[in-house]
């Protein structure tokens, strides 16, 4: 089924993002005016050429009606947002859907009525490049990986051991809250790491806890997707900031070519606790060194 | 507590309440501090569970049991937990330490914080959820739709604690224990200051105790050593001053007890009114005089002195006079007795006296000059004049003498003897003869009155010769009487008077003279003839009422008037009762009866009392008559009276003339009547009237 969504995809992104030169009204529509989003709005309206493109913004997704302005672009901050958009939106109105995980992005086109628009989704999610890079450098010595995953994101597990340079990914099934610790304790034992996908259905709220507990009790490091999750107790986490996917996404805007359906981030951040490092007895790279050797390794 | 010392009381004092408040104190801070160890047990229990809480929540989450036996064995080793459950959300037990008392109900109750959950005597639950624990997770991860409605905090499981108190109970004991302790020592020490304070107050209190009880035992010489400062000191020194004062005083009170005992001794020993020495004292000395004479010493002679009309002063003045009177007589007797010789008043009239070393005649002369001196006392009281006069009796204390009772009755009879045979005289006595009873009082009165009843007083008549036949137109007679008793001596007329007059009989002897009397004038008349009768009353008859009624009665019932009827007085009588004998002489007179007069001459105030009186006769004192003769001033005096009477045309009468030379001089002194053994003997008046009756009818 899979598949089948990302065949639509290229379809529709072969077709409908003509090379156009652009300009006109944007509609931007936050999931929620405050945090990241707030973060993401101005950095977006700075960054965005103001002479050629005016900005309407809908600082609530759920406030969203379509009408006057007409808007040439919808962009859309957070998975609400998106949601809104694509329920309401006029169709044919191309949407540029940020600040969300590729997951979630795939989920919510999947739920949403089917239109014909031009729809591209800047994802957080890191390109797997970038990930086994980022493993590597941060911790040379590792070469077995563990990964947890649902049913709604095992299909990203090849395109991660294509990339993975050397490094093994183990990989568990943990589709329920039940079966999440028995697959940790099954996967543990045989990685030197876990790698944390965006999954929202393994990555909750109420289990980041147990998850970290039952890997830091195995001493076994996490590397994490968000910088949240590297305060909560993970090692270490590549991520990328709202203001960098509202300055990636203005670039979008404005670059003309075709989008593919999902465009990974282009610029990113490093996020290390120092303490579960030391906890762990690991000597690991700084911030900034770590960032250095991936810009220079060209990880995109 | 009033039978307690004063040490007692201050050692309650101090130690008491010091006692009460450690007590307390013990009490309080037990309780406090067994309050804040509760505080920490609770506070405990709550953090334990409060912490095992979150870090059970993994080991639920996982159901790692051995996890969580671990975690309940290692929270067992926390100090006071005695049981560690922790279970899971349907309250099933997931790991268990220790020794759980905690019911199943408890356990699977839904809490929603920490908190007690249960307990008991020995011991405290607690019990805290144990909560699924939310990572701050990034919103733009999250999943559409679930960070819209947050949830409550699930919770998984809990655990419970159990705590022991009895570590706390242990805690309180030894906090009790060690309180007590310390209040003990406290006490203790106390207690020693106390007493040393205690002791420092109480042992000069208790000297004073002391020398007060020793006071009042008697020693007064006790005094308290002044040690002592401050308000004590000052007790100390007041008891001293208080003490040696009363020592100054009990010692002057003991001279003047011993002075009042020697005072008392010689008033035991001495006669209060007279100060001569007492009947006691007077035996004494006789047992002594006894002693010598039987041990060979000199014979003594003995006086018993009795005076004569001693009553009528008594009676007439008073008991001041008498008492005067006797103590006059003492000393006039005491200047005519020797250093040696002892005299003593007996009682009432009567005096002893002991003559050492003097018998016989030189003894007789000491009497006979006493009785004289007696005899010639004249007791002056106010404008009255007594004569007095003593019957002594004289005996002898001879080695014969057996005891001093044979002395007095000897001494006592005599003097009785010389009393009846007429007063004014001595009479001797051998102590051995056997002696006349002295008669008692009872038996007076009932020989007086038998005497009467039986017609025993024998009437007699003294014969009278007149100077002149032409003095009477009848003879003149007075009347006397003797009680006659066979076997008994004669009692003479004044001894009979004495004692009639000491026991209130007068009267009845009255009486009787005037019966004999109004007969005898009835029966002389009868014949044609007119006597004259001198009739001698008791000094008491003047005031007596119904005499005068009893006289007209007689007088009427005889029909007669009373001429004739001379009734006599004695001066004394007369004298004393002046203004009573008057009014009896005008009654007298009213009935055709005359007052006369005896014993005239006797005292100062007889001349006032003729005019006064105005008596029909008087009859002259003895005193006058009987150194008649020889004596010139009694002669003179005679003649001056004989005067006066002959101006107020009054009769005189001298009596006791014995010689019958004597009565030629009486005559030429122109004295009317006379009587004695030289005139004719006394015979009985029934005679006497017969044989005048006889003599007229023939």
């Amino acid at each position: 089924m899979l598949a089948k969504v990302s065949a639509r995809f290229l379809l529709c992104l072969t077709l409908l993002l003509a090379p156009v030169a652009w300009a006109g009204n944007v509609t931007l529509l936050l999931s929620d005016s405050a945090g990241p989003y707030a973060e993401f709005s101005s950095t977006f309206s700075e960054a965005l050429n103001s002479r050629r493109w005016s900005i309407h913004l809908v600082p609530k997704a759920d406030a969203y009606t379509p009408g006057a302005p007409t808007a040439d672009l919808i962009v859309t901050a957070g998975s609400e947002a998106l949601r809104q958009a694509l329920q309401r939106a006029p169709p044919g109105t191309p949407i540029l859907a940020t600040l969300l995980p590729r997951q979630t992005f795939e989920r919510l086109l999947n739920e949403a009525p089917r239109a014909k628009r031009q729809l591209t989704a800047l994802v957080l999610d890191q390109p797997p490049a970038r990930l086994s890079a980022f493993i590597r450098h941060l911790l040379p010595g590792q070469s077995r990986i563990g990964v947890l995953s649902s049913s709604e994101t095992r299909h990203l597990l090849p395109t991660l051991r294509q990339s993975s340079a050397g490094l093994q990914f183990e990989n568990e099934d943990a589709d329920n809250d039940a079966a999440l610790l028995t697959a940790l304790n099954n996967l543990l034992p045989r990685v030197g790491v876990l790698l944390a996908l965006p999954d929202a259905s393994i990555y909750r709220r109420e289990s980041i806890k147990s998850i970290l507990i039952t890997t830091y009790r195995q001493q076994r490091p996490v590397i994490a997707y968000s910088s949240a999750f590297v305060t909560a107790g993970a090692l270490a986490a590549v991520y990328s900031t709202p203001a960098q996917i509202a300055r990636q996404a203005t670039q979008l805007i404005e670059q003309t070519g075709t989008l593919p359906a999902i465009v990974y981030p282009s610029q990113f951040a490093i996020a290390i606790n120092a303490n579960v490092a030391q906890a762990l007895g690991l000597n690991v790279a700084d911030e900034a060194s770590l960032r250095q050797r991936l810009l220079g390794e060209g990880g995109q | 507590m009033n039978h307690l010392t004063l040490r007692h009381r201050l050692l309650i004092l101090t130690l008491l309440p010091s006692l009460f408040i450690g007590i307390a104190l013990v009490i309080y801070f037990t309780v406090s501090g067994i309050r804040s160890l509760q505080n920490e047990l609770h506070a405990k229990g709550l953090s334990t569970a409060r912490y095992l809480a979150p870090v059970s929540e993994y080991g639920i989450i996982t159901g790692q049991l051995d996890n969580l036996h671990t975690l309940a064995l290692a929270t067992n080793q926390e100090p006071s937990v005695k049981a560690t459950v922790i279970v899971n959300q349907r309250g099933r037990a997931l790991a268990v330490s220790g020794r759980v008392s905690m019911a199943s109900e408890t356990l699977r109750q839904k809490l929603d914080k920490p908190g007690l959950v249960a307990e008991t005597e020995s011991w405290l639950a607690y019990g805290a959820p144990v909560f699924r624990s939310v990572s701050e997770g990034d919103a733009l991860f999250d999943q559409p739709l679930a960070a819209v409605k947050p949830v409550a905090q699930e919770i998984i499981g809990h655990v419970f604690v159990e705590l022991d108190k009895s570590i706390l109970i242990t805690r309180q004991h030894d906090l009790l224990i060690r309180g007590l302790m310390i209040v003990l020592v406290g006490m203790i020490v106390l207690a020693t200051l106390a007493i040393a304070v205690a002791d420092n107050l109480s042992r000069p209190v208790m000297r004073l105790v002391n020398a007060v009880r020793a006071m009042s035992e008697g020693k007064l010489s006790t005094r308290v050593p002044p040690l002592s400062t401050g308000e004590l000191g000052i007790l100390e020194q007041g008891f001293n001053e208080m003490a040696s004062n009363l020592d100054d005083i009990h010692q002057s009170l003991q001279a003047r007890i011993e002075e009042a005992t020697a005072q008392l001794a010689f008033q035991a020993r001495h006669d209060a009114l007279t100060g001569l020495l007492n009947r006691r004292e007077f035996e004494i000395q006789l047992e002594k005089v006894l002693a010598a004479v039987q041990a060979g010493g000199e014979q003594c002679s003995v006086l018993f002195i009795d005076l004569d009309r001693f009553k009528p002063v008594n009676d007439i003045c008073g008991h001041l006079a008498g008492d005067e009177v006797l103590r006059q007589i003492s000393q006039l007797f005491q200047g005519r007795l020797r250093e040696e010789d002892t005299l003593a008043r007996l009682g009432g009239d009567e005096f002893g006296v002991l003559l050492h070393n003097c018998t016989g005649a030189r003894a007789r002369q000491v009497a006979e000059d006493v009785c004289d001196l007696a005899g010639a006392y004249r007791f002056i009281w106010q404008d009255k004049v007594f004569a007095i006069g003593a019957s002594i009796g004289l005996t002898r204390v001879t080695r014969d003498v057996r005891n001093i009772n044979e002395v007095l009755a000897a001494g006592d009879a005599a003097c009785y003897r010389a009393k009846e045979s007429g007063r004014n005289q001595v009479c001797e006595q051998e102590a051995h003869a056997p002696a006349e009873r002295r008669r008692e009082t009872s038996e007076w009165v009932t020989r007086i009155s038998t005497a009467l009843a039986e017609n025993r007083l024998v009437v007699e008549a003294i014969p009278v010769r007149a100077r002149q036949e032409n003095l009477l137109d009848g003879p003149l007679v007075e009347l006397t009487a003797h009680l006659f008793e066979s076997g008994q001596p004669i009692v003479s007329l004044s001894a009979l008077l004495d004692a009639a007059e000491r026991y209130e009989l007068g009267s009845s002897i009255d009486l009787r003279f005037i019966d004999v009397a109004i007969s005898a004038l009835a029966r002389a008349r009868s014949v044609g003839k007119q006597i004259y009768c001198l009739i001698p009353l008791t000094g008491a008859a003047v005031g007596r009422s119904g005499l005068i009624e009893h006289i007209a009665r007689r007088l009427a019932a005889e029909n007669i008037s009373g001429q004739g009827l001379y009734m006599m007085l004695s001066e004394e009588a007369t004298t004393h009762n002046s203004s009573q004998a008057i009014d009896f002489g005008r009654q007298l007179r009213a009935l055709g009866c005359q007052l006369a007069l005896a014993d005239f001459g006797s005292g100062l105030s007889s001349f006032s009392h003729l005019r006064n009186l105005t008596p029909r006769i008087v009859k002259l004192s003895r005193s006058l008559t009987r150194d008649f003769g020889g004596n010139r001033s009694s002669t003179s005096l005679l003649r001056a009276i004989q005067e006066i009477t002959t101006d107020l045309d009054i009769l005189t009468v001298a009596e006791g003339i014995d010689d019958p030379k004597l009565l030629a001089q009486l005559d030429q002194l122109g004295i009317d009547f006379n009587e004695g053994r030289a005139i004719g003997p006394r015979e009985p008046f029934d005679a006497w009237l017969e044989g005048f009756a006889l003599r007229a009818i023939s």
